[in-house]
């Protein structure tokens, strides 16, 4: 039961109504994204739009989706190495991360017409100032390894 | 003893509005179907493990060069079904395209979009000019059920909301607006330093949720309650940058119009069958 439930039921009448609940974020992402070609590396620039292409809202609907299912996997999966630092491992191997990185492959792809040698995404996470105190934590900063495309 | 459909008009009018909606969320994606659902989409395949022979949903999730021409057959059925052609048929094309488009593409979608899947499931069975007892039966259930699945989603959206911090305390308008994609940055600056605003539209917005469910039962309270919920979703579609959201509230409020206002509005729009 429990198996035709999944395969049949749940695709079919699944229903989510959690928008804002339990709680509002209080904090958002931005997902940033550079590239190299030919050796050398461009600045840090926004994936979520799609100008000149479409200005279409939807576009940068979808791009939030994917770097909030990112921040979702991050919260579980990012774990720290012995001296500290943060390992990506398991986050990198993951469907999240591989989404947004295939999505900003495909933005980059429509938008020169060519793929990088590699690419690099960072996840810019800010905090909004609370609303008692209006105190806000300082933004944060994960840049994910670099993705190298094979030749 | 013969069995009748019950308030026929307001079938017909929650037919034509749950369609129309449907059909104007898929005109939204009209000028990006290609990016979307094309052989060259910027979404990666969601649902790598799971095969066609599995679920049917999945199969554009997997060829992609089919996915276009099933959104242009969705919104031809779509256009079947507002006009009344073809019976049940065009209902089952919405139904199951509707999935297929939406497992090809989850990101794309919100909330709104799995409800009126779940209406469109309903929907097939229900046929205001019904005759048959069995299809009598199919009309009035299936109307039935599209009022409980919409009710409840008040009903869980509220208590989903009283399970967390940030209503009870009512901040969450104030983190709302917050939000980049959200919101329009002028309409934040505008509001967010009006603390007394942020907390009456939060509380106001969690009453509304919790209250709507049993106060739609009692005549009195629906044209308040239409009126305070076109405010309440039309504040959220506008300012929250969610159109298609607040539009599918707003039009699932059909849903519980009694029969003479049904009769009232569909004479407006001159959809009307007979002369009153």
């Amino acid at each position: 039961m429990t198996a035709i439930r999944n395969q049949y039921m749940v695709p079919y009448f699944h229903q989510g109504w959690k928008l804002f609940a339990p709680d509002v974020p209080a904090t958002q992402y931005e997902l940033n994204y550079r590239y190299s070609k030919e050796g050398t590396w461009s600045d840090w620039g926004e994936s979520e739009t799609f100008d000149p292409i479409s200005s279409h809202p939807r576009l940068a609907y979808v791009a939030q989706k994917l770097q909030m299912y990112l921040a979702m996997d991050m919260k579980k999966n990012l774990t720290f190495n012995p001296d500290s630092t943060i390992n990506y491992d398991l986050v990198v191997n993951d469907v999240p991360y591989m989404r947004v990185l295939y999505f900003a492959v495909r933005r980059h792809e429509m938008l020169t017409t060519e793929r990088p040698d590699s690419i690099q995404l960072r996840m810019h996470v800010v905090f909004t100032p609370s609303f008692d105190s209006g105190e806000q934590r300082p933004a944060q900063f994960f840049e994910f390894p670099v993705y190298t495309f094979n030749q | 003893m013969s069995a009748e459909v019950n308030a026929p008009a307001t079938a017909r009018l929650f037919r034509i509005a749950a369609y129309s909606w449907m059909l104007l969320n898929a005109l939204y994606f009209f000028t990006i179907r290609d990016m979307l659902w094309g052989p060259y989409s910027i979404g990666m395949s969601a649902h790598p493990d799971q095969s066609v022979g599995i679920n049917i949903a999945y199969v554009l999730d997997h060829v992609r060069e089919y996915a276009v021409p099933a959104y242009f057959a969705y919104m031809a059925a779509l256009v079947c079904c507002l006009v009344g052609w073809f019976k049940w048929i065009p209902k089952v094309v919405v139904f199951v395209v509707g999935w297929m488009l939406y497992y090809a593409f989850i990101p794309a979608f919100n909330s709104s979009y799995l409800l009126y899947q779940v209406f469109a499931f309903f929907l097939i069975g229900v046929d205001e000019k019904a005759t048959s007892t069995f299809s009598i039966v199919l009309t009035n259930v299936g109307m039935l059920a599209c009022r409980i699945q919409f009710l409840m989603v008040y009903a869980l959206a509220g208590m989903f909301k009283l399970l967390g911090r940030t209503w009870l305390e009512g901040s969450s308008v104030y983190y709302a607006l917050h939000l980049d994609h959200f919101t329009w940055p002028w309409l934040r600056d505008l509001l967010v330093s009006q603390k007394w605003l942020m907390l009456i539209s939060n509380y106001f917005g969690l009453i509304y949720q919790l209250a709507f469910p049993l106060l739609i039962w009692f005549k009195k309270a629906r044209v308040p309650l239409f009126i305070a919920g076109i405010a309440f979703h039309g504040f959220i579609g506008a300012a929250m940058r969610l159109p298609e959201f607040g539009l599918a509230m707003i039009f699932g409020y059909t849903l519980f119009f009694d029969e003479a206002l049904s009769q009232k509005v569909l004479r407006k729009v001159r959809l009307a069958r007979t002369a009153p």
